[in-house]
């Protein structure tokens, strides 16, 4: 076993494992890091106690309730919105048979803001529901009979543009956006605000946005309360492949945007999808593979709404036939070489959002 | 697993060696054994598979080839013969087959089992040493395991022959002073991979992302400088890792690297670089071809038949060729110049020759595509079409990246090493090793992981 030096003490003989340790104490609590030993202990002795039969496998309880807002879309013109709304006007206690006192007749499309005002104001109703601007009806109803027939209002198409539709539009994002930036062959127009190394978790708040006259730069959510944009295309995810689980990742993706729907309402957002690498990079076996990516545009993909939020696949662009990065445009597998950065570009020209 | 991930730093390093503490002296080799199992298990189970058959089968065939005592006279004759014949047949097909499976990996398969190359090589020589009487087959099937598995070597090396670790497989001391000995260099280790090679390897992914044919001259110079360090940083660090943890258990494994960039030929490097390896193509192959004792001509061939082999070993592409035939052209141009007296004195003139010439050298090693390998060569010396270059790369290069390769040129002068010796064991170093060990965690929790170049041989 172990033999020491005579009369050596234990300080000194231990010394560096002994330095290891403190300073490694001292980083775990500083940046808040226990729980890199505390959970999987605790989960170890989670499975322990499981196979001693001494704890029940517990499933994963149902989610917290949560005040659900529903948004149901009326299906005008089809005469089912008479007993959508007919259930929806029953929740706030509404008797039909007053319908005809009404000056604005029954309930249609075109009047309903004026007729909910009057059944409120002739306390037929207890409430006036916030109609918002694309005709939906906001309630707490959570009934899934009431989207059989979803409305789909007059959808953005997808159309060719000119250079000077970017003017108006800000990209965000990684290293790849910078590539975007710096070998798009944009021509100023489009503002953009990306860094290398940039995640979803840090999207909003990291510091990267240079501001005229001043040293020191400001965080994307600042500059967003500043200047408003009528596209905003948003390019994350490569970086955090390996952080967290897709879910997590999802619901990050989610709030940005719901952060950024309030910052820019009148914006559309435009989530592009991750951009694959090419098949060698993706063969290396590490967090940096293409099914890994795949998954999380798949998860991505279902934040879009078609109405503020929208997906691109801009991997049509620059993909080969199995649906990797096209190892001709790449150097490294990651990133598109300067002289083929342009191929995004003129993906980007020939699908834009036009409405 | 990897030397530079948070698993093996945070979880395996500690547990193992509690672990391995607290095992009783005869055991240790089994709680080694379990734990380069658990080690190695973290990858592709066929990976895995293959390296255990590997050792079930070297093991069987050394134990066959076994030449037991020096035969005798009585022992010759018919009988001796044919004995010989049969070994020398079980030799060949061993040693075919073992290389089979190496070519198999290396060529058809889109993944190489980890530590392939290496171990491959340590059991060719195995086999060879036993075969040709030098050293007794391992009788133990664990220690053979263990001699071919071993965690801090299993990955990338260094290459270690048989007879250098037989006896300490047997039995060896383990004292507290090691264990700290070994674990500081492995800290050392550590810094030069996450603070050196993975910061300067930035700028050659930097390089890699803007095209090889996008560069301008300063800029193309300044990648071949980063990769160099970085290559070495890489490696080097690996080295000292896999020889602080063999130190760690007990084990004195051989160096790998003695300052390589302050030889002062292309011949001098190749002795300072990836030594093991060398030592190895010098003994299996070169000694066996004759090395220099048939006269020039052989000499010149047999030189050529070994690059190609060790840039064969590295990978099958073509540019891995080049860079074997350009490196052996270069010693063979310096075993003819080196006879003029006066150029054994130089000091100064042999080594901006070797950092003009390896740095020109390593982008045969790092570009795979040849046209990209052309237009970056080209690029270098200021020659053929740049496309969409823009001409103050180099500025923002030495921005980003001046102060680390400062730092990398310095720390290749082996000042580091220099220090860390004299300064062993003594208060101030325990406690600035201790404090840059937990500055690489950071580190590499902050970015992600790095792996090793050399993890892909």
């Amino acid at each position: 076993m172990m033999r020491a030096k005579k009369g050596e003490s234990f300080l000194k003989r231990y010394q560096f494992i002994l330095f290891l340790l403190l300073y490694g104490c001292i980083f775990m609590t500083a940046g808040n890091r226990w729980n890199l030993y505390s959970e999987p202990i605790s989960h170890l002795i989670l499975q322990a106690k499981i196979l001693l039969g001494k704890e029940e496998v517990q499933a994963a309880g149902p989610e917290e309730e949560q005040p659900e807002k529903y948004v149901f879309r009326a299906a005008f013109g089809d005469g089912k919105t008479a007993e959508m709304l007919g259930l929806y006007l029953d929740e706030l206690e509404y008797d039909e048979t007053v319908e005809a006192d009404l000056e604005n007749g029954p309930l249609e499309p075109g009047n309903m803001d004026a007729w909910f005002e009057e059944a409120f104001a002739k306390g037929l109703i207890d409430d006036v529901p916030e109609l918002a601007e694309t005709g939906y009806v906001e309630t707490d109803v959570d009934d899934p009979f009431w989207v059989d027939e979803p409305w789909e209002p007059a959808a953005p198409t997808w159309g060719s543009v000119e250079e000077t539709y970017f003017d108006d539009a800000l990209f965000l994002g990684d290293s790849r956006v910078v590539g975007l930036r710096d070998y798009g062959k944009m021509n100023g127009h489009g503002t953009f605000y990306a860094e290398e190394g940039l995640s979803i978790y840090k999207l909003l708040s990291k510091k990267i946005v240079p501001v005229p006259g001043q040293r020191s730069k400001i965080s994307v959510e600042e500059a967003l309360g500043q200047t408003q944009y009528a596209k905003i295309y948003i390019m994350v995810g490569i970086n955090e492949l390996d952080v967290g689980t897709t879910e997590r990742f999802k619901e990050a993706y989610q709030k940005t945007i719901e952060r950024i729907r309030e910052l820019q309402p009148n914006a559309k957002i435009i989530i592009q999808s991750i951009m694959m690498v090419s098949k060698r990079r993706s063969a290396k076996g590490d967090f940096v593979n293409n099914a890994k990516i795949q998954e999380r545009n798949e998860a991505i993909k279902e934040l879009a709404d078609d109405v503020n939020v929208f997906y691109l696949n801009v991997n049509e662009a620059v993909m080969d036939e199995d649906g990797s990065l096209n190892a001709k445009y790449t150097g490294d597998g990651i990133h598109l070489k300067a002289q083929y950065v342009p191929v995004w570009t003129e993906y980007l020209k020939t699908h834009a959002l036009i409405w | 697993m990897e030397f530079g991930s948070i698993e093996f730093l945070l979880y395996f390093l500690p547990v193992f060696f509690l672990f391995y503490a607290i095992t009783p002296k005869r055991l240790k080799n089994v709680a080694l054994l379990a734990g380069s199992y658990v080690f190695y298990a973290q990858g592709t189970l066929s990976h895995g598979l293959v390296l255990v058959i590997s050792i079930l089968v070297n093991y069987g065939v050394g134990r066959l080839l076994d030449q037991g005592e020096k035969p005798d006279a009585s022992q010759q004759g018919d009988f001796g013969e044919k004995r010989d014949k049969k070994r020398e047949l079980l030799f060949m097909v061993a040693v075919m087959g073992n290389l089979a499976v190496l070519c198999h990996f290396k060529i058809w398969a889109e993944a190489i089992p980890l530590g392939l190359s290496f171990y491959t090589f340590q059991v060719l020589g195995y086999l060879a040493d036993v075969h040709y009487g030098e050293v007794r087959a391992e009788r133990s099937l664990a220690r053979f395991a263990l001699y071919l598995g071993m965690f801090p070597k299993v990955c990338s090396g260094p290459i270690t022959s048989y007879a250098e670790l037989k006896d300490q497989l047997e039995s060896r001391e383990i004292t507290i002073a090691k264990v700290q000995d070994g674990l500081r260099l492995f800290v050392l280790g550590l810094a030069f991979k996450t603070l050196l090679a993975d910061r300067i390897g930035i700028l050659w992914t930097e390089v890699e992302k803007t095209g090889y044919a996008s560069v301008s001259w300063r800029y193309a110079w300044l990648g071949a400088f980063g990769y160099s360090l970085m290559l070495y940083f890489d490696f080097q660090g690996y080295s000292m890792m896999a020889i602080g943890l063999g130190k760690m258990t007990g084990f004195d494994l051989p160096e790998n690297f003695n300052k390589p960039y302050l030889a002062r030929s292309v011949r001098e490097f190749y002795r300072r670089w990836h030594i093991t390896m060398g030592t190895w193509f010098r003994k299996y192959v070169y000694f066996h071809l004759g090395g220099n004792r048939k006269g020039e001509g052989r000499t010149v061939l047999n030189l050529l038949v070994v690059w190609l082999l060790t840039g064969f070993w590295h990978g099958i592409s073509p540019n891995f060729f080049m860079w074997g035939v350009f490196l052996w052209s270069l010693i063979v141009a310096e075993r003819l110049i080196e006879r003029i007296p006066i150029v054994k004195q130089l000091m100064l003139w042999p080594r901006l020759y070797l950092w003009f010439v390896i740095p020109i050298s390593w982008m045969f090693f790092a570009i795979t595509d040849v046209q990209d390998l052309q237009a970056y060569l080209m690029r270098m010396f200021g020659m053929g079409h740049g496309i969409n270059v823009y001409y103050g790369d180099w500025l923002v290069c030495l921005k980003r990246h001046g102060a680390y390769l400062i730092a990398g040129v310095i720390c290749a002068t082996g000042v580091v090493e220099t220090i860390f010796e004299k300064l062993r064991n003594k208060f101030l170093s325990n406690l600035i090793l201790a404090i840059l060990f937990w500055i690489c965690v950071w580190k590499i929790m902050a970015a992600g992981s790095n792996p090793f170049a050399y993890v892909s041989f």
